[in-house]
């Protein structure tokens, strides 16, 4: 023990210690209450209530939630968001997983290299890097010039822009750095002896990844849902800066609702799209039995 | 810059004068200088919530000198959701908000707009009588707005593409404009437009069987329809790169796109009529700085700056000035063709404004282009 501690140094700095957490977490606390807590609660009372235009009468009612829920086109069009965020999910994951593990192979010193050009299309703006996808597919885009240049086509393709595949390609690029970096922290944790254990005791190559791999690095497959999944369900800026004239998603729908200035339609809209969200959230965490890798 | 400054000043009082009404020009000389006078007691900055492509530089920068007030500008994006803002930060947030046409009374009956006397302003004589008769921007004698810009919205078409000019609007259903139409995402906007071709009386107020109508025409007119950006700025750059070739811009749309880098473009003002805008910037109920507001209103549209905006942004202004000014120096072409010169079409146009039964106009287009 140091004269230090003898001298009662001990307590006050314990005392502080059990204070930080509070302060750490007071910002984020606050944060969260107020950009999301709060709003989510008056859209949740908007929801329920009468509202015509600005004028709100104060008796419950479901027939905001009904007017959603029983609109078999509002209905599609969020499955049709579902649809697309899964497929761009998946793609990513897809991409993102091979080139997370090869990633943590490489000597250190190259991947923090690596990792830098990861996170390198941070630097520029989210819309700057929609708007430089559409100079690359657009009927006079780069893709178009150099085939029709090469003399592989005769006139420029159209199906390259404006429509869903688009809405995909532009948003795998832009969330696929999201899944590599959660991907990577999951697999750089693992004991790459395992994989060893299981070749030495007969075990395939896709065995080995699916039964081992796969499992283990679940918290990371897990984190890439929640950084791409969820905010592509709620996308608006790709889809309408490169889907088409039919490239509505259900976030396109909610807008044009508070445009309408039916606030309790809109809100009934969001409340159902977060509920679906989190309740994906809790199923993909019940099935992927995320306790047992954690170890809680 | 200078020059320009006397010039329109000399050219000012000549009109004056040659109107026999030189008292009256010195006495409006003298209150251009009123509110440099007058900047000593305001309160600001001015809180502008208004539209983008209207204020200059030159006229910000003279406001600040004349009366040590900041002019701060908040882009507005739409009407409904100006309303909607307004009423939520009211005079304590904003000054003054630009508002289209038809939905000035509608912010009016809402309680978020006040109303002013302009006939005492030296620049009112100067408005096109279009504007001064108003009566749906006027409680009395007092309007709910200060009258800016106006416009038809023009179908412009790509001469490239399309060589035999229309004469009708039924010319967007052509199957040769495969994806070569895009109109903005104005979703009220675009059912007014298909109300317009279905033979609608009112496009937008219609009645249900109209809408249904419209909403066919749009069904109808989806393989031909590109995409529906939210920004002019967009369908300038689809025409100029010639993606599309045709869409609907306000006057100077064939100068944007050529500036944009594109093809010669023609405009069509369909015979079955076609949607327009005014706009005004009304003042906000209660507005924290409601004295300088009102002098920001009076500052910029003195003959100089109303020049330079028109000759910047090159849509027509409710203040004739300008246009006087264009056909002494030999540019009635240009006033012609962004229809300056032509306040008469301002009765001819199907006024944007939002319809009663917004939500229905909503959901129509939704059903189309969601399905």
């Amino acid at each position: 023990m140091s004269v230090a501690q003898t001298a009662g140094y001990v307590a006050p700095r314990h005392r502080s210690r059990s204070r930080w957490p509070i302060y750490a977490f007071l910002p984020i606390t606050v944060m969260d209450f107020v950009l999301f807590v709060l709003p989510m609660l008056i859209m949740g009372i908007a929801s329920v209530l009468v509202i015509h235009e600005f004028h709100v009468e104060y008796r419950l009612t479901a027939n905001n939630y009904l007017f959603f829920l029983g609109s078999p086109l509002y209905l599609s069009i969020l499955g049709k968001s579902v649809l697309i965020a899964a497929v761009v999910t998946l793609a990513c994951l897809v991409i993102a997983f091979p080139f997370a593990y090869y990633l943590t192979l490489l000597p250190r010193h190259v991947q923090r290299i690596m990792l830098i050009l990861v996170i390198l299309p941070f630097w520029t703006s989210y819309l700057l890097r929609v708007y430089a996808w559409m100079t690359i597919l657009g009927e006079r885009g780069l893709i178009n010039r150099a085939l029709l240049g090469l003399g592989i086509l005769d006139e420029p393709v159209r199906f390259l822009l404006y429509n869903n595949y688009a809405v995909v390609l532009v948003s795998v690029y832009l969330y696929i750095p999201y899944c590599v970096l959660a991907l990577y922290t999951a697999i750089e944790r693992l004991d790459t002896s395992l994989f060893s254990a299981a070749m030495d005791l007969g075990a395939r190559p896709r065995q080995v990844f699916l039964h081992i791999m796969l499992p283990l690095t679940l918290p990371g497959v897990f984190a890439s849902f929640i950084f791409v999944f969820i905010p592509m369900v709620g996308e608006y800026v790709t889809p309408t800066l490169v889907g088409g004239a039919r490239g509505m998603m259900i976030v396109n729908i909610v807008v044009s609702q508070f445009q309408a200035l039916r606030f309790g339609i809109g809100s009934a809209m969001v409340f159902v799209i977060t509920a679906l969200a989190l309740c994906m959230v809790l199923a993909l965490r019940r099935m992927a039995r995320l306790e047992k890798v954690f170890g809680v | 810059m200078t020059s320009r400054h006397e010039w329109t000043r000399r050219h000012m009082l000549q009109r004056a004068a040659q109107a026999g009404i030189g008292g009256a020009a010195l006495s409006t000389a003298s209150r251009f200088a009123a509110p440099a006078q007058a900047a000593t007691n305001l309160q600001g900055p001015v809180n502008a919530f208004t539209w983008g492509g209207r204020i200059i530089p030159t006229e910000v920068a003279d406001f600040q000198k004349e009366t040590g007030i900041k002019l701060n500008f908040v882009g507005a994006s739409g009407n409904s959701e100006n309303l909607a803002k307004v009423k939520l930060g009211g005079g304590a947030q904003y000054d003054i908000v630009g508002v289209d046409a038809l939905w000035v009374p509608k912010f009016y009956q809402e309680g978020v707009i006040e109303v002013f006397d302009m006939a005492s302003w030296p620049q009112y004589n100067d408005m096109f009588d279009q504007f001064k008769n108003m009566s749906i921007w006027k409680v009395g004698d007092k309007f709910m707005a200060q009258p800016w810009a106006w416009s038809p919205l023009v179908l412009w078409y790509n001469t490239n593409h399309i060589k035999t000019p229309p004469t009708s609007i039924k010319f967007l259903w052509d199957p040769a404009l495969k994806q070569r139409i895009a109109l903005t995402r104005q979703q009220e906007d675009v059912i007014a437009w298909m109300g317009i071709a279905t033979g609608a009386k009112k496009p937008y107020d219609m009645t249900k069987e109209e809408l249904a109508n419209a909403k066919d025409g749009l069904k109808r007119l989806m393989p031909n329809i590109l995409k529906f950006p939210p920004q002019e700025e967009e369908l300038v750059k689809l025409m100029a790169d010639e993606t599309i070739w045709v869409t609907a811009l306000s006057a100077g749309g064939a100068l944007r796109i050529k500036d944009a880098g594109g093809p010669l473009c023609k405009g069509f003002l369909p015979p079955e009529g076609y949607i327009g805008y005014f706009d005004g910037d009304c003042l906000v109920k209660g507005a924290a700085h409601r004295d300088a507001a009102l002098a920001w209103m009076q500052h910029r549209v003195q003959a100089k700056y109303v020049m330079e905006n028109f000759l910047k942004y090159r849509r027509p202004l409710a203040y004739r000035g300008p246009l006087d000014v264009l056909k002494q120096e030999g540019k009635s072409d240009l006033a012609h063709e962004l229809f300056y010169d032509q306040p008469d079409l301002i009765a001819k146009m199907v006024v944007i404004g939002p319809p009663p039964n917004l939500g229905d106009y909503i959901d129509a287009f939704n059903e189309v282009a969601g399905s």
